[in-house]
């Protein structure tokens, strides 16, 4: 206790020394030791003024509640965050942001945040074992980490190191990738694959994009929402909900979501598919789409007569000779006509080979039993679809495709871009335009031989194995397992790990299964967490580092596309930080790379020192925080720096780093269509409908473990053989659970007002819960169909103990129409039994403020992407009064 | 010049129920976190598949004949020249005739001292994460994310005994600046100016959808107005 | 399944018991006064005690109300801003004013009576004081009505019957809190020597007035009933959630035990209050008492149950 510094004691990260280089460096950005604000030369009026005015500054940074990553600025008084909008200079999302960044000053100032570095005293971990937290000095942190990495290192055992990273910015490619790397580990493990890395396997094996698409929503004239919640959540909410308006008016939209979402909400057609059964839903309207005609024949091409032969059930012949091709009985007599390809394909490639293989059977009336959605529906759908041609969006979300079987429900949901021909295209789905940041320097020549060997052994999370092809653009064993990790360690397989840094990463609760994590961190010898407050993972810390907050407290930049735009947003540190923090992905690497070269391993620190040289004056760093600012400003050199070859080529032309700074994002020039037709990085060049690029991985990843592609489909939970491995094609749903046992299938989704999994400490998200359709404030209801509910006996408000083959939690039960019989649902991101007294019911007792999601969740795959299943209804539960 | 009439139009159209409006609210104006001074209703209706959601923002409605004016024995409720129904915290008595007053449970009393969890001494982790309080004085300001300005008009943050309401920001408006729920606003769903003024964008709106307002049978007359529908009618 | 709609409203009663008190002690100040003042005035002198008794309850009672009111506020130190601010439209303000000279007139009356031989300016007689207090009096009694009645967003109290319930009530709460306080001092304080044993002769005429206002207020609580059942749908909700809550109690100690059985016993015991005759003390105290417990119950049932939260399908029309 006597080690906690009184407020008064309180210095900022920056001493004076480094202050003065700092500034002479003409960057004086960054804090001061005397308690100025954070940005004062972006601050004079409180830097100077006797009474700083009420109005304060406003301040450029970025938001990281979500994927979108939007440009903001936050008002600042008297050195105070106050208050949030958007940056009026992004194109991105155009001035606007979502409820989220509002959340984020709860976050800052949580009381509950991490003040300072602590040490672990209780040996024993455990949920419910209590740390025994106590405050130490970053130096000593740093120390006791650099003797454990030097210990590893001398027992030929650094491979045992890790780094486990969950949100980051860019600057990450210090801590997660090259530091790790200068150790001599290959295990930096990213959180990416529980995420939506599923989603990304839909575009790739059709058209070659391993990333999130864009979408034109200004030129659409119909969006079909594969469990896409624009409005809440992917990628680009503001931008989405400032033009959902306009998209009414234009537009008729289709939302597929087992739930009444917020998207559902406002849209002409809900179709609330059974969970998991997206698949069915995606041919059966391919099918119509070809049986009725409607394909888009400038994009996909038609048959050479124009004669439509795509009749349900049956298969076309695609050589055909032109006599046969006009209808005439085939005889036995030989013809003289030379059999052509019946269907002129241009864009496009293997439109028969999917109709053969796959398509022809799959009628409305055949996936109307599986997935739940009248025939008709399915029809109107597809042919109000195909009727907006290349202005149709198809749009993909996790929803739909982080399933145990939903790498196809990706590639069939993502194949319908292509047969109406709005890849690329005005009104349709888009890539990005060129973003100009560069990465770290190459590090090769600062490995050693220890190094050299530890990079040797294969990565913890077993990818590439037969049963994890991780095939991630295309190259097998290339993605990341995350959610393995645990029983990889738990089983020591390929070995055990021994000493783990893990920030902006919560795997305790974040992963299915979460369970596990708990047991593997436990086993642990020794790991750091950095993190604002005390979260799951913290609890089993053997070090905790209080992180800064990402919005207000740190340098960092990030790239990312909405509204046809490419941009580069800057994570500024707009205030002096609330706690003792250190800069996770720059500045503790540094901290650790000065500690090691005093135990004689200077390699990371000689090559930070000699690689990262500030672009205006040539300097070497000389300090964590000059080296962070260095490796920012390099990183985003054309962005502002004249000289640089690509400044002002691609998109804003910014003059010098203080008025990047100023300004804070850089945004692309505008997207321009139809630059990647026929061009398609995939093996064909054409938009793929049969996958020759799905093939050609997959027989890679056979012959790598010497079978067949058959049996890479049976070891990935697949049920199709053959050829129907390289089309989209139906899967049935694969959940955990006896029907009978287990009779509801459990599905979840995302809050509007989810900071990923780190705002249910803030009131105001409490306070508001309410916002997304169904939900309750203060609460963490399990939705559940009225007439079910009746059915159970149970009633609306009770105390309901939901309980799957993973585990059980204890949630109030809701009874709500805009769930389907059957099924229940329940938001992702309540249910902490840590992260602070407001996330949780109590905090000293560990007990949760409703349940995590991920305590039901049975950990499972999509194999082929290496993704974590948590969606498509992969878990069966039952609901039992308390 | 003409008496301005303050007014807000919400289209439910371009509404899409974020609750942005109601956290920038909390922020702008210090309110605390059991009020709502910007609200909504959330609707459910129908059976499932044929289910739809609605969501109707809310706040107070700085009625033309407003109860809580009316009805205010000290005047400290009171209707300013420019149409916005104001509170003047310094003669309140707290005695919550306003409250019952109004029909549409806008106005919230604070019964004690807001902003509890920023004057707590414990710590969630004794030595290892903060107390409220010390946040607060950290930062030394009552909430660390206290706004300042909203202090220009009313108080800063009101303090036990009285009850307190939506202003329009006043304080937002005195400076030229439309209130935070419109700013906040991503939808763009929210107009606010003057309809004495035939060119304000709510005075456009309301010349061509037409206008709805809450209760209208109470005989408030409204200065909150709703166009259009929120999803399928 | 019915529409579901979700409102976050502040929970909690914004006027609770203490606001119940206070309307029915004021109903009970300005009844005993009207009844002291029209006894002295008008009945024999033997009735003095009796009206020193009701004198006194009128200016302790409503003050009592008034410092529950008082205590309900919550900004105490602010309510000289009702003094330094007019606020004409405000039922409440008006309320304040007269209560406050009320209570000084009553005060005035009551000590002018008790103390008759303190010598005070002519001015300042009990026929002065008294002579005033009455259209003070009626006007407290109808302020307790009119205060909920114009408030239109509660149906449960924006009604005619509202304001001529209050008006009852204060006739028999006043009544029969003087005669049960005035009994309850004879029986156990022995005040005052006297013919105190035919403290009932010739009080015919007030047990008439007691009954037939007892009859009255039922049917003015019919009226309300009918009016709010049969009126708007927001009205008929308040009623039922009021019904639903408070239904019982109302029916039993408001109604029940609070009018019908203290109108039997007031006409079986009506021969009794002839002249040279005394009803039982013990009987008429205990139909005081039930008629007191019967007004505050009716009391209860009308602010507690008028506050029940307004349905959210009322709430959330917009038209």
């Amino acid at each position: 206790m006597t080690a906690i510094p009184m407020i008064a004691d309180m210095k900022p990260a920056v001493d004076a020394s480094r202050r003065s280089v700092l500034q002479t460096a003409g960057a004086a950005l960054i804090a001061s030791a005397n308690g100025l604000p954070a940005l004062s030369l972006l601050a004079p009026a409180q830097a100077h003024a006797a009474k700083p005015s009420p109005l304060g500054t406003w301040v450029a940074t970025t938001c990281q509640g979500c994927t979108s990553w939007c440009s903001v600025q936050v008002r600042v008084v008297d050195g105070r965050a106050i208050h949030l909008r958007g940056n009026p200079e992004a194109k991105g999302n155009h001035g606007k942001i979502c409820p989220r960044p509002h959340l984020a000053l709860q976050q800052v100032y949580d009381p509950d945040r991490v003040r300072q570095p602590l040490k672990r005293t209780n040996p024993k971990k455990g949920r419910n074992e209590d740390p025994g937290f106590v405050p130490i000095s970053w130096d000593e942190a740093m120390a006791t980490i650099a003797d454990r990495i030097m210990e590893l290192r001398r027992s030929g055992e650094i491979h045992k190191y890790a780094v486990l990273r969950g949100r980051y910015t860019n600057l990450n490619d210090i801590l997660y990738d090259k530091f790790t790397k200068l150790l001599g580990s290959p295990n930096n493990i990213s959180h990416s694959s529980i995420c939506a890395e599923a989603e990304k396997f839909g575009s790739f094996y059709t058209e070659g994009y391993w990333n999130y698409r864009d979408y034109d929503l200004e030129e659409a004239r119909y969006i079909l929402c594969w469990g896409t919640d624009p409005l809440a959540s992917n990628r680009m909410v503001p931008h989405a909900i400032n033009f959902w308006g306009g998209v009414r008016d234009r537009a008729k939209i289709a939302v597929i979501d087992p739930r009444l979402s917020a998207t559902a909400a406002k849209a002409d057609e809900w179709l609330p598919v059974i969970p998991g059964e997206d698949g069915a839903l995606a041919l059966a309207i391919a099918h119509v789409i070809l049986v009725e005609g409607a394909w888009n024949k400038s994009f996909v091409g038609d048959f050479v007569d124009g004669k439509n032969r795509f009749v349900p059930g049956r298969e076309i012949e695609p050589l055909q000779t032109l006599a046969s091709a006009a209808g005439a009985t085939a005889t036995n007599g030989a013809s003289d006509a030379v059999p052509v390809p019946i269907f002129a394909e241009k864009h496009t490639h293997g439109l028969l080979a999917w109709w053969n293989l796959e398509l022809k059977d799959r009628t409305p009336e055949w996936a109307e039993p599986i997935c739940g959605i009248p025939a008709a529906q399915i029809r109107r759908v597809a042919l109000d679809f195909a009727a907006a041609g290349s202005r149709a969006i198809s749009w993909l979300s996790p929803g739909a495709c982080m399933q145990v079987r939903g790498a196809y429900a990706a590639m069939a949901a993502h194949a319908l871009n292509g047969l109406v021909g709005s890849v690329d295209a005005r009104g349709g789905v888009v890539t990005h335009a060129p973003t100009v940041t560069r990465g770290a320097p190459a590090h090769d020549a600062y490995l050693d031989d220890i190094a050299k060997e530890g990079l040797k052994y294969p990565k913890i999370d077993q990818r590439g194995r037969l049963e994890f092809p991780a095939m991630a653009s295309g190259r097998p064993g290339s993605g990341v397992v995350t959610n393995r990790v645990a029983d990889a360690m738990l089983a020591n397989d390929p070995y055990d790990l021994k000493l783990i840094i893990a920030y902006w990463s919560n795997f305790a609760f974040s992963c299915t299964g979460a369970q596990r994590w708990e047991e593997a961190l436990s086993k642990l010898p020794f790991l750091v967490h950095i993190t604002t407050n005390a979260s799951e993972t913290t609890m089993f810390a053997d070090i905790v580092l209080p992180a800064p907050h990402q919005m207000f407290e740190r340098w960092g930049y990030v790239n990312n596309k909405q509204n046809l735009h490419s941009y580069t947003t800057l994570n500024v540190p707009v205030i002096k930080p609330v706690a003792d923090v250190r800069n996770e992905e720059t500045e503790v690497p540094w901290l650790l790379a000065e500690k090691l070269a005093e135990r004689g391993f200077d390699k990371p620190l000689r090559y930070f020192k000699e690689m990262f040289k500030d672009p205006e004056t040539g300097q070497a760093p000389t300090n964590a925080q000059e080296f962070t600012l260095y490796h920012l400003k390099a990183s985003t050199r054309a962005c502002w720096d004249k000289t640089d070859p690509n400044w002002g080529k691609y998109g804003d032309a910014i003059d010098g780093w203080e008025a990047f700074v100023r300004k804070g994002v850089w945004n692309s020039k505008r997207f321009t269509y139809g630059q990647r037709v026929d061009r398609f990085p995939t093996v064909t060049k054409k938009f793929e409908f049969y996958s020759s690029t799905l093939k050609k991985a997959l027989e890679e990843h056979a012959a790598k473990h010497k079978v067949t592609v058959d049996d890479v489909m049976e070891a990935t939970k697949y049920v199709a053989r053959g050829e129907l491995a390289f089309v989209p094609h139906f899967e049935p749903a694969f959940r955990h659970g006896d029907p009978r046992e287990f009779p509801f299938i459990f599905f979840e989704h995302r809050s509007r007002l989810n900071r990923e999994g780190r705002s249910q400490n803030c009131t105001w998200y409490q306070a508001h819960k309410n916002c997304d359709p169904g939900d309750e404030n203060w609460d963490d209801v399990l939705k559940m169909n009225p007439a079910d509910v009746a059915r159970l006996g149970l009633r609306n408000g009770d105390l309901v103990r939901v309980t799957s083959l993973q585990g059980s939690i204890v949630v109030r039960l809701k009874a709500w129409e805009g769930v389907r019989p059957g099924t229940v649902a329940k938001c992702y991101g309540q249910g902490h039994w840590a992260y602070g007294r407001v996330a949780a019911k109590d905090f000293a007792r560990r007990l949760p403020r409703g349940g995590n999601n991920n305590e039901l969740h049975v950990s499972d795959y999509e194999r082929l992407s290496g993704s974590t299943a948590r969606h498509g209804g992969l878990t069966r539960v039952r609901v039992e009064r308390v | 010049m003409a008496k301005k009439r303050y007014a807000m139009v919400i289209d439910l159209h371009r509404c899409v129920g974020c609750a942005a409006c109601d956290i920038a609210c909390k922020a702008e104006n210090n309110v605390p976190v059991e009020f709502h001074w910007s609200n909504h209703i959330v609707e459910t209706r129908g059976t499932f598949p044929n289910t739809t959601f609605r969501y109707i923002p809310t706040l107070c409605n700085h009625c033309e004949n407003a109860p809580c004016v009316t009805n205010c024995p000290t005047t400290a409720m009171y209707k300013a020249e420019n149409g916005m129904t104001l509170h003047d915290a310094n003669k309140c008595i707290g005695c919550r005739l306003c409250q019952l007053a109004c029909p549409y449970g806008v106005i919230f009393f604070n019964k004690d001292t807001p902003h509890a969890n920023y004057r707590d001494s414990q710590a969630a982790i004794p030595g290892a994460t903060f107390s409220g309080r010390e946040m607060a004085e950290r930062v030394q300001a009552p909430l660390p994310y206290y706004n300042p300005a909203r202090a220009t008009t009313y108080a800063g943050v009101r303090p036990r005994g009285v009850v307190e309401k939506c202003t329009f920001c006043d304080h937002k408006v005195a400076v030229g600046e439309d209130p935070a729920c419109v700013t906040a606003c991503p939808a763009d769903a929210r107009l606010f100016g003057d309809l004495n003024d035939p060119e304000s964008k709510p005075a456009k709106a309301l010349a061509r959808h037409r206008p709805r307002v809450l209760q209208r049978d109470k005989g408030t007359q409204p200065h909150v107005f709703y166009i259009r529908e929120y999803g399928k009618a | 399944m019915d529409t579901e709609l979700i409102l976050t409203l502040q929970r909690g009663l914004i006027w609770d018991e203490r606001v119940v008190g206070d309307l029915f002690l004021g109903g009970v100040g300005v009844g005993a006064f009207l009844f002291a003042f029209l006894l002295w005035r008008f009945a024999e002198e033997r009735y003095l005690p009796l009206v020193k008794v009701a004198a006194t309850i009128a200016p302790v009672s409503v003050a009592a109300g008034l410092g529950l009111l008082f205590w309900k506020l919550g900004n105490k130190l602010n309510v000289y801003q009702l003094i330094l601010n007019v606020s004409p439209t405000s039922v409440m303000w008006w309320g304040a004013i007269i209560q406050g000279a009320f209570v000084a007139l009553s005060a005035l009356f009551a000590f002018r009576l008790l103390f008759p031989h303190v010598s005070l300016p002519r001015v300042l007689s009990a026929s002065v004081a008294g002579v005033l207090g009455v259209p003070f009096a009626v006007a407290v009694g109808i302020y307790h009505g009119l205060l909920l009645a114009v408030l239109t967003s509660h149906p449960l109290w924006a009604s005619g019957p509202m304001i001529v319930t209050s008006v009852l009530l204060f006739t028999i709460t006043g009544v029969a809190a003087s005669l049960l306080v005035y009994l309850l001092l004879r029986a156990f304080v022995r005040l005052e020597a006297g013919p105190s044993d035919v403290f009932a002769q010739g009080l015919k005429p007030v047990a008439l007035v007691l009954i037939a206002a007892a009859a009255l207020l039922l049917v003015t609580l019919f009226a309300w009933f009918v009016d709010l059942r049969f009126g708007p749908l927001p009205a008929r909700l308040a009623l039922q959630a009021m019904l639903s809550e408070y239904g019982v109690i109302l029916a039993v100690f408001g109604i029940g035990f609070g009018l019908l059985v203290p109108i039997v016993v007031g006409i079986l015991l009506l021969p009794r209050f002839g002249a040279g005759r005394t009803p039982p003390a013990g009987l008429v105290a205990i139909a005081c008492l039930l008629l007191l417990a019967g007004g505050f119950t009716i009391r209860y049932a009308a602010v507690i149950g008028g506050q029940l939260p307004t349905p959210l399908s009322v709430m959330a029309t917009l038209s």
